[in-house]
């Protein structure tokens, strides 16, 4: 589903990731850690194309994004987009929008569905992150936890293949934590790819498959959750996880 | 008031000088003329050839023929001639204030002006001259004028003469553009008197003298209450006409005519003549729809004015943002040359300017109207509208790009519309300055509501009523939209807190 090969990326003279290449099959669920400034967020923000990067490529659900090839790019970029859900750390609701205007906004504008398809499709996708009851409220009265379940609702309602987000569990109360893990894993079954970065490395472990962790711009550790987190191999990684 | 001492000092201060005003209250002007051997005389070097104006070939030396005259009535009075300058328009308040003694500046004798100042005996008898285009033959008289548009001066002698003859009379406040604009067709006819007409009107090859119309007269003015000073001064005039200095004088600036005859011979009565036997104005009910009728003008201008500066300064702020680099340069150029310059200038531009251009280009007054305060506003707008766009967090046009929106789309849908909002407050804000400064378009003959009141004030003899009814018009207009404003913001807030 997701292939990145030799992908760098420099913020002029420094060199923020150099030389990272993974694969991820469809179905998986990959959780991306390491510590600030490692250069996960930047690494989502290339596969997205929401950031250029200086070298290597990356190949979502077909579509390759390479290293100056803008105009190849300008073709790639749209089918990488259709294929993909993005779910922000801010979340970014479009503020002047309801909950459920928030999540019928693409499908209406983007894929052209009618408004009564696209909003009942948003009222089974609000009743499936428990929001029902808030369709009509605007992002500024909603809670972090309110506005990260509709976030996931507008990815979803464009019917991606995989799922990325940045931090989910960072303004969520401990006990929300739980509950998305169990919506996620509920989306993992129905055979959606997950890609999260994270911090909470509990929440690694309780819902993923796979955990590869980004240390100064480089993949250090790549393998199952209790591997890693049981038996770091790399001296970051183990800074990481306070084991030293 | 923490300091009283200086509010006192400047409290006795008045109060000396008002008592020495009282003393010297028993001196008359002419004797204080006498005693300081100065007859100080004001005029604006800005009229130009022949009244007052500099020598070419002197800068800084005065000449005129109503220069020589004046030199010539001080050596009469056995003083010298002081020039104070003062802007033509504010001749008469200047003159009432004690700026000068006396006011000489082709100011001719009308109504309105016998009936705040004393006017001397004339010193030119000019004629009111109907220029028209030399292919028109249908206007030969007054009486032609039905239906037609004439240019001339508000609050002249002409202006008065236009009164009752049916005709749109259009005021400018310069002497050429009065026949440019007849020259591009704006107009049918100018009426000015003799001395600007051949000088600005008849040097164009296209227009012709189609009739004169009646006499008039330039004379000096003093204050009503100096009497004795006035008789002095007609004394002196008279003495010149009488040994025929003063038509010496006149033809030195080709000025003198058969016309001018008259002034040999001018009696007291005529002066009587001259000045009396005319009703005063009062402001009555017709005042008050032609003000109904200013506000009117004044409402379409700003209302037609700010639908294009919205519409083009919201195009202007998205190809500021623009990445696609000569397009924002393009545009951060228009807003800078159009905040950067006067309103004044873009005006008399678009109006007088682009006429002479190509007939293509050549803009009735309200359109010239619009399209100027629009497009200068267009400006001021894109800059409330950026600062709008900037308030929206760039995360969101993020979000839209990864739910696959294009640019435009995003602009459209999330952009724009909470930009809108932020802005419009100052929107509004703006469109009540608007509704003010388009007083400026009377410049280019557009009769809004404050000039309606400057002309009116002059038929009434006061400012006071005049001045009055045009403030409240306008609060009248802007107060309902800021109440509007207020109402559309707490909406907005209510609709950012519902739940």
């Amino acid at each position: 589903m997701i292939r990145v090969e030799h992908l760098v990326k420099k913020f002029g003279a420094r060199t923020v990731i150099s030389d990272v290449a993974f694969d991820v099959p469809a179905g998986q669920s990959l959780a991306l850690v390491g510590p600030s400034g490692g250069g996960k967020s930047t690494l989502l923000r290339c596969m997205l194309g929401l950031e250029s990067f200086d070298g290597g490529r990356i190949t979502i659900a077909g579509a390759t994004l390479a290293a100056q090839s803008e105009r190849a790019n300008r073709v790639a970029l749209p089918q990488i987009r259709a294929a993909a859900g993005l779910v922000f750390q801010q979340w970014h609701l479009f503020a002047h929008m309801t909950a459920l205007e928030n999540i019928c906004e693409a499908p209406v504008h983007v894929r052209r569905l009618p408004i009564d398809e696209a909003t009942k499709q948003a009222r089974t996708l609000l009743e499936k992150v428990g929001m029902s009851h808030r369709a009509d409220a605007l992002p500024r009265r909603l809670s972090g936890g309110e506005q990260q379940r509709v976030a996931i609702a507008r990815a979803l309602a464009m019917e991606p293949r995989v799922l990325f987000m940045d931090e989910p569990t960072s303004a969520l109360d401990p006990e929300r934590v739980g509950e998305l893990v169990t919506l996620l894993r509920g989306l993992a079954r129905e055979g959606l790819t997950l890609v999260c970065i994270t911090h909470d490395i509990d929440f690694a472990a309780a819902l993923c498959d796979r955990v590869i962790v980004l240390a100064g711009g480089e993949l250090v550790e790549d393998g199952a959750p209790a591997e890693v987190l049981a038996a770091p191999k790399h001296a970051a990684t183990r800074k990481f996880l306070g084991r030293d | 008031m923490r300091h009283p001492l200086p509010a006192l000092a400047i409290l006795c201060a008045l109060l000396v000088v008002a008592c020495y005003g009282e003393l010297c209250a028993g001196e008359s002007a002419l004797d204080r003329v006498r005693r300081t051997g100065v007859l100080r005389w004001g005029g604006d070097v800005q009229g130009g050839e022949p009244y007052v104006y500099e020598d070419p070939a002197t800068p800084g030396k005065l000449i005129g023929f109503e220069v020589e005259i004046m030199d010539a009535v001080a050596r009469e009075l056995g003083v010298s001639a002081e020039f104070v300058q003062s802007d033509w328009s504010n001749l008469v308040p200047a003159l009432e204030r004690g700026t000068f003694d006396v006011a000489v500046n082709g100011l001719e004798v009308t109504a309105a002006r016998a009936d705040v100042v004393r006017f001397t005996r004339p010193y030119y008898v000019f004629s009111e001259q109907l220029v028209v285009r030399r292919d028109d033959a249908s206007i030969r008289a007054l009486t032609d004028l039905r239906g037609k548009r004439v240019g001339t001066l508000a609050s002249s002698l002409a202006w008065d003469l236009l009164q009752p003859t049916g005709a749109t009379v259009v005021p400018y406040e310069g002497v050429e553009e009065p026949y440019q604009d007849l020259v591009n067709g704006r107009t049918d006819a100018v009426l000015l008197d003799d001395v600007i007409a051949v000088r600005y009107g008849l040097v164009k090859p296209t227009l012709r003298l189609a009739a004169d119309v009646g006499d008039g007269y330039y004379a000096a003015a003093v204050r009503r209450a100096d009497a004795s000073l006035g008789d002095a001064i007609d004394g002196a005039l008279a003495e010149l006409g009488r040994t025929g200095e003063l038509r010496r004088i006149l033809a030195r600036f080709r000025l003198d005519n058969a016309r001018q005859a008259r002034l040999a011979q001018w009696t007291a009565a005529d002066t009587r003549t001259m000045t009396g036997a005319h009703q005063t104005a009062t402001f009555t009910l017709g005042h008050l729809r032609l003000f109904l009728e200013g506000a009117g003008v004044t409402l379409l201008v700003s209302v037609l004015a700010m639908a294009l500066a919205v519409t083009l300064g919201l195009f202007l702020a998205l190809a500021r943002r623009s990445r696609h680099r000569p397009l924002s340069l393009l545009a951060s150029l228009y807003v800078e040359l159009f905040r950067g310059t006067p309103v004044l200038l873009q005006l008399y531009l678009i109006y007088f300017g682009l006429g002479n251009v190509s007939p293509a280009l050549r803009l009735g007054p309200l359109s010239a109207a619009v399209l100027g305060l629009g497009l200068n506003y267009a400006a001021y707008e894109s800059e409330i509208y950026r600062a709008g766009m900037d308030a929206v967090p760039v995360g969101q046009l993020e979000a839209a790009a990864a739910l696959g929106m294009s640019v435009p789309l995003t602009l459209r849908r999330i952009l724009v519309p909470q930009a809108l909002r932020i802005a419009l407050p100052g929107v509004t804000n703006d469109f009540i300055a608007l509704l003010k400064d388009s007083s400026l378009v009377s410049v280019i003959t557009v009769v809004e509501l404050t000039k309606r009141m400057q002309i009116t004030a002059v038929d009434v003899r006061s400012y006071l009523i005049p001045g009055l009814l045009c403030a409240g018009l306008y609060l009248s207009m802007s107060f309902p939209l800021s109440r509007l404003s207020r109402r559309l913001e707490a909406r907005l807030a209510r609709d950012g807190d519902a739940t």
